[in-house]
């Protein structure tokens, strides 16, 4: 092309250049603004992401109120400098206290900087060798704090509250789901029939005195359970729940159990070598299975419930779940997402 | 009944157009297609200017069809950031471009080289994200990157070549090699894992060892940027302000010293308060770099036209001048637009990073690229004294290239591993919401 042609047609086309340059600027930076606002409304709605857990105050003195919770990031520092991740303005706490850090099956590791006091049930940390883990309801003491740690759904560790240390856990195998043998979940079984029973046949009593405006005779001792017996189709269905006499069982007591939400622990309460149920078979239960309710009596005894005791700020709707609900959630999850087995 | 059966596929033909222009609409698909249209027309048009060539209609094929595969394709095979990748890109293809429009009428060919570099640099960005996509245990590899770095940061001292007053170069059978480039990314690796795991002191000496050798070397451009992102990462991660603000005070004392010891840079600092007086001899880069900005203008003088060559080292350093005199000053400030987007984007990456290494890395990478940027086109500006550095992905050299694609490597590694996590937490929130009726987050 002749030069002073070319020359013409440059000198046009710098104005296309610049306008495609403007083009590109903008939609780069619009396709830049656009993903933000998507991660922002992402972040609404599952504000969770990239958290493991929580950490609820149970006892803060007086500097933090009992029940605030702190959200658990994977990583991160604890002290009294507001740039750590959870900041905690108490006497006795570091301005750079601990760091922690979510291994998977695991837990939560937790190392101090330096030599900063720490406890994690009840375990100090001064003069070990190997980090401590905090699993899921651990508890952790820093200055005059206690703090409990609730990991989320989906998010496994070892179990609740262990008092271990890393060289154990590095060597156990994981977990299973909690199996009991045939023999256990028969006497667990006849154990629970006994008591509604017994809890049945007084309320009978009652019923009967109150009907008779007599007074209560003593309960008699526990008969061994019989089979539930089928009433025949001509059998008038009696208009008291007591009317089947003092023996007998007149409705379904694991058909009760369950729509009172008793035994919903179905998911990982099962005898050994039954499969998990399918969540299509969930709803009506055969009648000859039955699932007790957990009964933890280390937790029943401790000073503390998990569950805390209302307040007059209300609190917020986590510091509520309960071990067996958390619990629960976090094994359907589990097993739903992953098939039961680890993410890798 | 056969009008039903007619209304219904044409509002199905309907459903189906609005589809497809959903799909057309989509943010990267109006990217590249204006970037394809402007390499394509640009790359035309230079290569009617004189004599016409055919590598110049190669080119205007080539180079709109690599950034399509670059950015449309590759992250096909990983959850690559396509923002992040299309910016990159396009700066790499500015580059050859602005490279093969000074190559006309020169008898050089460093577009045509810088073509293949980038192709090499994309291949380092793969290695990048692969190693941190995929590399779980870094406690021995972090101890032989660090052992092969210093190795390579005092290899200049001892059979390097000293070029524009610095002695960073080390020829290797015919192929010039700037270690101090390559070990930038090793830099990130050993910073980002020792202070991820909260250990102080292998980073410190190893920072401090890279910083004594770029001294030695008189490579004060490439320790100013070694130096600003160690802190930066180190203010990050600690949150301490009086030891960082010790630390940028201890970087001023270091500047002084290095003023009081260096001739070169004394130069360099009186040309930067007065180039004018050193016209015809030291001064003479920084004032043709400053009177071709001038002479471009708000528009430029055209592609092709001008003469960008008269500009010592137009190449290189001063490629940031030779691109606002072809395409104006507006233009320049959309590349700088560009960058700032890209580091923008980075730092949002490090932020949703889920652990400390990733976000560290991120930072760290972002962080080196944006002190980069400012302190060259500060330099071509004559903002800040004049410091050998290059232009990230623009300015022809291929170590550059290469590790600057390697810190964008890095950066795409952590944003794929944040998009995991991302597909993780949503597939909770989907297993909760059957069970429990949640509501239903949004596709991403």
């Amino acid at each position: 092309m002749p030069d002073h042609v070319y020359e013409v047609v440059a000198q046009a086309a710098r104005y296309w250049f610049l306008f495609w340059m403007a083009l590109i600027a903008w939609r780069s930076w619009r396709w830049y603004r656009k993903d933000g606002r998507a991660a922002k409304k992402r972040l609404k709605l599952l504000p969770d992401a990239g958290f493991v857990g929580e950490m609820v105050v149970t006892d803060g003195g007086d500097e933090i109120a009992r029940g605030t919770v702190y959200p658990v990031p994977r990583e991160g520092t604890l002290g009294l400098a507001r740039t750590n991740d959870l900041y905690l303005p108490a006497e006795g706490v570091e301005r750079r206290h601990l760091w922690f850090r979510y291994e998977d099956q695991k837990g939560l590791l937790v190392e101090p900087f330096g030599k900063n006091p720490l406890n994690v049930d009840g375990e100090d940390f001064e003069g070990r060798r190997h980090p401590l883990y905090m699993a899921h309801g651990s508890q952790l003491t820093v200055g005059g704090i206690r703090m409990r740690l609730r990991l989320f759904a989906g998010f496994e560790s070892v179990g609740h509250a262990p008092r271990r240390d890393a060289a154990e856990i590095e060597n156990q195998p994981r977990p299973e789901a909690a199996a009991l043998s045939p023999e256990q979940f028969a006497q667990m079984q006849q154990m629970v029939l006994e008591q509604m029973q017994q809890a049945y046949q007084q309320g009978y009593r009652q019923a009967m005195a109150q009907q008779s405006a007599q007074p209560v005779q003593p309960v008699q001792p526990v008969q061994p359970v019989q089979p539930v017996q089928e009433q025949p189709q001509e059998t008038v269905q009696p208009a008291c729940a007591y009317d089947g006499g003092p023996d007998a069982l007149p409705y379904d007591m694991a058909q009760i159990a369950r729509e009172e939400g008793m035994v919903d622990n179905s998911i990982y309460m099962r005898p050994a070598g039954q499969k998990k149920p399918e969540p299509a078979s969930r709803e009506p239960q055969p009648e000859t299975v039955f699932y007790p309710p957990v009964m933890d009596e280390e937790d029943d005894q401790e000073e503390e419930d998990w569950v805390l005791e209302p307040q007059e700020d209300a609190l917020p709707r986590s510091a509520y779940v309960g071990q067996d609900e958390a619990e629960r959630a976090k094994r359907e999850v589990w097993d739903k997402v992953f098939g039961g087995g680890s993410r890798g | 009944m056969s009008k039903k059966k007619n209304d219904l596929s044409r509002a199905q033909r309907r459903e189906n157009e609005r589809t497809a222009a959903k799909r057309r609409r989509r943010p990267d698909r109006r990217l590249v297609s204006a970037m394809m249209l402007f390499f394509f027309s640009a790359f035309l048009l230079i290569s009617l200017n004189g004599e016409i060539r055919l590598d110049g209609f190669v080119l205007a094929a080539v180079v709109p069809l690599m950034l399509y595969i670059a950015i449309m394709w590759m992250p096909r095979f990983f959850p690559a950031d396509k923002l992040l990748l299309a910016i990159a890109n396009f700066l790499c293809a500015l580059g050859v471009l602005v490279l093969y429009v000074t190559d006309r009428g020169a008898g050089t060919s460093r577009g045509v080289q810088q073509a293949m570099y980038y192709g090499v640099g994309i291949l380092a960005m793969l290695v990048c994200i692969l190693l941190v996509r995929y590399v779980r245990r870094w406690d021995f590899l972090i101890a032989l990157i660090m052992l092969g770095s210093a190795g390579l940061m005092v290899l200049p001292l001892a059979i390097g070549t000293e070029q524009n007053g610095a002695t960073n170069w080390i020829v290797i059978s015919g192929i010039s090699l700037q270690p101090s480039e390559m070990v930038k990314i090793a830099l990130l690796l050993i910073l980002g894992w020792y202070m991820s795991q909260h250990r102080f002191w292998p980073w410190f000496l190893f920072a401090g060892f890279c910083l004594l050798a770029l001294m030695l070397q008189k490579d004060l451009g490439t320790a100013l940027i070694y130096y600003t992102t160690t802190l930066f990462l180190f203010w990050a991660t600690t949150g301490n302000l009086p030891l960082t603000g010790l630390g940028v005070l201890g970087g001023c004392g270091a500047a002084v010293a290095g003023y009081q010891m260096f001739a070169h840079v004394k130069k360099r600092v009186a040309i930067w308060r007065n180039p004018w007086l050193y016209y015809e001899t030291s001064g003479y880069q920084m004032v043709q770099a400053l009177m071709a900005i001038a002479s471009g203008g708000l528009f430029g003088v055209g592609l092709g036209l001008g003469s960008p060559r008269v500009i010592p080292v137009y190449f290189s350093d001063a490629i940031f001048a030779v691109i606002c005199e072809q395409f104006g000053i507006l233009f320049g400030v959309l590349v700088l637009v560009m960058y700032v987007i890209l580091i923008l984007r980075g730092a949002s990456i490090a932020n949703s990073a889920r652990s400390s290494f990733h976000a560290i890395l991120a930072m760290g990478a972002t962080v080196m690229l944006g002190v980069q940027t400012f302190v060259i086109i500060g330099g071509v500006m004559k903002l800040i004294p004049l410091t050998g550095v290059t232009m990230p992905f623009v300015s022809y050299g291929g170590t550059s290239l290469v590790s600057c694609m390697g810190l964008i490597g890095l950066i795409q590694g952590v944003s794929s591993v944040n998009q995991d996590d991302l597909d993780y937490d949503y597939q909770i929130s989907r297993s909760l919401q059957e069970m429990y009726g949640m509501p239903e987050a949004e596709e991403y």
